[in-house]
């Protein structure tokens, strides 16, 4: 089946995002209309301290930042924000710049702290509605799984389907974990990868 | 973390028979009386948590999706209670929940039924009576100590006398006086579980026969 006209596919590997990147690309964004707001409202689902976001170059360095008013004296760079924060920034920026359809997301939970995984997936669940893109993400970690069904459960609107890929006598089979499943599993501390 | 002490599905699935059963303490219990049996190598007992027919429906699903189930598992054996419902409910119970997770279901207690992937269910005490685990450990006990002049039993039936002489009755007579068998045995913890790993349930009784018959079917012998 060939896909709709301007059907668009994005993909994020697991290398580190680079924050000039970043902030070119959350310039592109606040340039349009309303552009900043929807970020920054996004944005305050994992950070409800944000006041503002703000593309900046300090004195004397070559490279812009997204800088973040946190209602301090001064705004911090969006590089000294926890991971979550700057994971959810790379994604937000690549989704509203490539106004893509569906975002492919390799590792997901690579580089963040378990406890912001719950985070994360709030502030996805968040943007794939508000800018109607799926988001297909693979994963390693029992928590991220266990995190993405947490978020989806707080939302009620079965957003999420998790497919365990495994190999039965050399076929690779995909394996589908519902909300109840998922539910038994963290009650329990049963494994869901294998 | 030691072996004990892990979730039953993250134990790997190596025996081609599996049993599960209703709860931690049964586990504890089944493991030891898998062993008394020399089937350890052929049977490995998991719990599949509180029973309800939700619950055992959604266990079933997530444990015969694995793909070590799939390769690995050809006996599934399903052991439950029938405490305060009649046993043919409690068999109806497990039968819904095994058809529910797309798993073949027997059409009779005590017996293993289906292929490639065979299917058994046995409702404790007996597939038949109202009851439970430690009526049928009490049976057990009773029969081994028959005859024997040093015996438990008369101080165990002499405390609960005692007790209900002034108006103190046990809520659940069999696990309170399995309880005081366990405590007459020097068996501190009365949790069943813990008294067959101290080794005062007498495996090799008559009482056990038809449940270890099963157990036998279950691993394939």
């Amino acid at each position: 089946m060939e896909p709709p006209k301007n059907f668009r596919i994005s993909h994020l590997s697991v290398r580190p995002s680079n924050p000039t990147l970043d902030a070119e690309k959350y310039n592109q964004i606040a340039l349009e209309a309303d552009g900043e707001k929807h970020f920054e409202q996004i944005m305050r689902e994992v950070e409800p301290r944000l006041k503002r976001l703000r593309y900046a170059k300090l004195p004397n360095t070559s490279s812009p930042l997204v800088f973040v008013d946190l209602g301090l004296s001064r705004s911090v760079p969006a590089t000294q924000m926890g991971q979550a924060f700057n994971r959810l920034l790379h994604i937000y920026a690549e989704i509203l710049t490539s106004k893509t359809n569906v975002l492919l997301i390799d590792e997901i939970e690579n580089g963040i702290f378990s406890e912001s995984l719950p985070l994360i997936w709030k502030g996805l669940f968040a943007i794939c509605e508000q800018q109607n893109v799926q988001i297909f993400a693979t994963t390693h970690s029992r928590e991220c799984i266990m995190a993405a069904n947490l978020a989806a459960e707080d939302r009620k609107k079965d957003e999420l389907s998790v497919q365990r890929l495994q190999i039965v006598n050399g076929n690779i089979e995909a394996v589908r974990l519902g909300e109840k499943h998922l539910e038994m599993a963290a009650e329990m501390g049963l494994e869901v990868r294998s | 973390m030691r072996p004990a002490e892990e979730s039953s599905l993250e134990r790997p699935i190596t025996t081609e028979g599996q049993l599960l059963v209703e709860g931690r303490v049964p586990e504890m219990f089944f493991r030891e009386m898998v062993a008394a049996y020399d089937l350890e190598n052929l049977l490995e007992v998991r719990t599949f948590g509180d029973i309800s027919k939700d619950n055992l429906q959604t266990y079933l699903e997530i444990f015969a999706q694995k793909a070590a189930f799939k390769q690995k598992v050809k006996r599934l054996g399903i052991i439950r209670d029938a405490e305060g419902e009649p046993a043919v409910s409690a068999f109806q119970s497990v039968q819904a929940a095994l058809r529910g997770a797309q798993l073949p279901v027997p059409g009779e207690m005590n017996k293993m039924e289906g292929a490639p992937l065979g299917a058994g269910i046995y409702i404790l005490p007996n597939c038949q009576d109202v009851g439970m685990l430690e009526e049928l450990c009490l049976a057990a006990a009773t029969e081994a100590e028959k005859g024997q002049p040093n015996g438990v039993f008369p101080c165990v039936d002499d405390f609960f006398s005692c007790l209900e002489k002034r108006g103190r009755n046990a809520s659940n007579p069999a696990k309170s006086r399995f309880a005081g068998f366990a405590l007459a045995c020097d068996v501190i913890d009365p949790q069943l579980g813990r008294a067959a790993q101290k080794g005062v349930i007498p495996w090799h009784t008559n009482a056990f026969d038809t449940l270890k018959s099963f157990l036998q079917k279950v691993a394939g012998q």
